[in-house]
């Protein structure tokens, strides 16, 4: 696993209390916990433990667990 | 309480799927769910920001019944213990997720809602002044409730009215909840004049939002504390919002830094901020900062509304009249709730409070009579705009656990527990399934002993927050 996907992982896993297997459907308000203050939080975490500033299109543009992925991909350059 | 007739061709609410309707079609649709409804009973309305919320709230005030507001995504057990404690006779709800075995009958129906009757019987009418019951705590489940007059929403309400300039050409999106007392007092007070409510289900860090809030010309915007950091990440300066002229913020102390910002750019683009302080206990406002004054008086709650008024007790009760110095906060005025009910008897009690309110809030006042916070004198957290009780958590976490003290600030709750049995990866999921609160406010620390004092009390002190 690479150290971005496990940076990555544990952001989400911390933020909602998860184990690893649970990551992959988690989507925005499909999943009850992620709601907008999860949202916020997921956001600022990340930003952190990857070193990157999202715009304010990348906050509405994250959706979900997998989509996630390829945006900071496209985005920062990232690669999972 | 509201009048609807008088404004019949204005348009009450627009939604993102384009609909929009009229003060007069509300008054018809209130009028034909009031048909069905037995007057002075108690009904549980789940809200969300929608016209058939808004059409079970405002039928039940006019109606002369006593409407408990909830978020209609409450926690099931929570719902099921607030039904056993007060036994409502009908529930106004969206038709998704009815259970028709546990609920009741669908009686009437509007759109995406369904009027339920349970079958409880109102064996008393409750009393001609109950209007609203409102939770103390946000969506933790918590029976407590505050009683509301019809009194309270319009003293309050007016009062609103006066102080923000709000007239029919106002056009508020609604970025809080109806159930709770915040965003329900923008309903209010805009009701009352005629205005349009921008009513949409998404949430302001949804794109969506904003589209909709620009397409439709919003002139204001309302929020907690959280909400002016989240805009404050979407670099909400840079966003193009040409028809908006006012921001206001309760709910919570928003740091000064953030203030600032919030003010100064408001000042550069024409937005006036508007911070003001209020608690459900006072229907929701009690004090505003005017904003001639938000910088110089930077980090002060203000003065009182109109028709309300602040001063400050010792601990021996008697009134503090000099400045500078701390006492507890206490506030006079219409809009001061009838009292608390923990049980259906409680909901038939008088005015318990005498338009009076101590606040738990410890303050003091400037010399030119600003007051600003100093601290909470009850165990009390405000999470996300929300009053959380120490006590009541420790009273949930002791169906499981044999021994906990809970403490913490207005951004984290620590629980200590002696008890082994359980870890924290436990205790923090029946937490933040109980009382949906964001997961990460939580922390819990194991330790061998809760430090007491000879007589057996709880030494708070001795537990750190930090």
């Amino acid at each position: 696993m690479s150290n971005t996907l496990n940076t990555y992982n544990a952001v989400f896993r911390k933020t909602f209390g998860l184990s690893e297997e649970q990551l992959s459907q988690l989507e925005y308000k499909v999943y009850p916990e992620w709601n907008s203050m999860a949202h916020l939080a997921l956001i600022s975490a990340l930003e952190e433990e990857l070193d990157i500033n999202f715009e304010a299109d990348d906050i509405f543009a994250f959706k979900s667990y997998d989509q996630g992925k390829d945006l900071l991909h496209e985005r920062f350059g990232l690669n999972f | 309480m509201f009048n609807l007739q008088s404004f019949a061709d204005h348009i009450v609410s627009v939604h993102p799927d384009g609909t929009h309707h009229t003060y007069g079609e509300l008054a018809q649709d209130t009028q034909e769910l009031n048909g069905h409804l037995q007057a002075h009973a108690l009904v549980f309305c789940l809200c969300e920001n929608n016209y058939e919320s808004l059409v079970g709230y405002v039928a039940m005030v006019n109606h002369g019944n006593v409407a408990l507001m909830l978020d209609a995504h409450i926690e099931e057990s929570a719902f099921d213990t607030l039904c056993r404690t007060y036994r409502p006779p009908y529930i106004w709800r969206p038709v998704n997720g009815i259970r028709e075995d546990k609920d009741g009958k669908v009686v009437y129906r509007l759109g995406s809602y369904a009027l339920i009757s349970t079958g409880e019987v109102q064996n008393k009418p409750l009393p001609d002044e109950l209007s609203v019951l409102l939770t103390t705590s946000g969506s933790t489940g918590s029976p407590k409730l505050v009683r509301l007059s019809k009194k309270n929403l319009l003293s309050n309400a007016q009062s609103i009215v006066e102080y923000l300039h709000i007239t029919a050409d106002e056009r508020p999106i609604t970025g809080l909840p109806m159930y709770y007392s915040f965003g329900l007092s923008i309903i209010n007070s805009h009701l009352l004049v005629g205005a349009t409510l921008l009513m949409t289900s998404d949430s302001y860090v949804q794109r969506e939002f904003w589209v909709f809030a620009n397409e439709q010309g919003f002139t204001s915007f309302s929020g907690i504390p959280y909400t002016f950091e989240i805009l404050k990440k979407l670099r909400f300066w840079s966003m193009k919002c040409p028809t908006l002229k006012t921001l206001t913020q309760a709910g919570g102390k928003l740091n000064n830094e953030l203030l600032q910002f919030f003010i100064e750019n408001g000042r550069e683009k024409g937005v006036t901020f508007y911070l003001m302080y209020g608690q459900t206990e006072a229907t929701a406002r009690m004090s505003y900062l005017p904003p001639e004054q938000s910088l110089s008086k930077l980090g002060s709650i203000g003065k009182g509304i109109p028709g309300g008024h602040f001063y400050l007790q010792d601990d021996d009760g008697s009134i503090i009249d000099v400045p500078n110095v701390v006492g507890e906060l206490v506030y006079e005025g219409d809009n001061v709730s009838l009292g608390y009910a923990e049980n259906p008897e409680d909901l038939y009690k008088q005015d318990e409070n005498h338009g009076i309110l101590h606040t738990g809030d410890l303050a003091y006042r400037d010399d030119d009579g600003f007051y600003y916070i100093a601290g909470r004198k009850k165990r009390f957290l405000k999470l996300f705009g929300n009053r959380v009780s120490l006590d009541y958590i420790e009273t949930l976490l002791k169906a499981y656990l044999k021994e906990c003290v809970c403490v913490g600030n207005d951004s984290q709750l620590i629980v200590y527990t002696t008890d082994d049995e359980f870890n924290a990866d436990m205790i923090i999921d029946f937490l933040v399934n109980r009382t949906k609160i964001l997961r990460s406010v939580f922390s819990v620390r194991h330790i061998n002993q809760i430090p007491r004092s000879d007589t057996g009390k709880i030494l708070y002190k001795e537990l750190p927050i930090e």
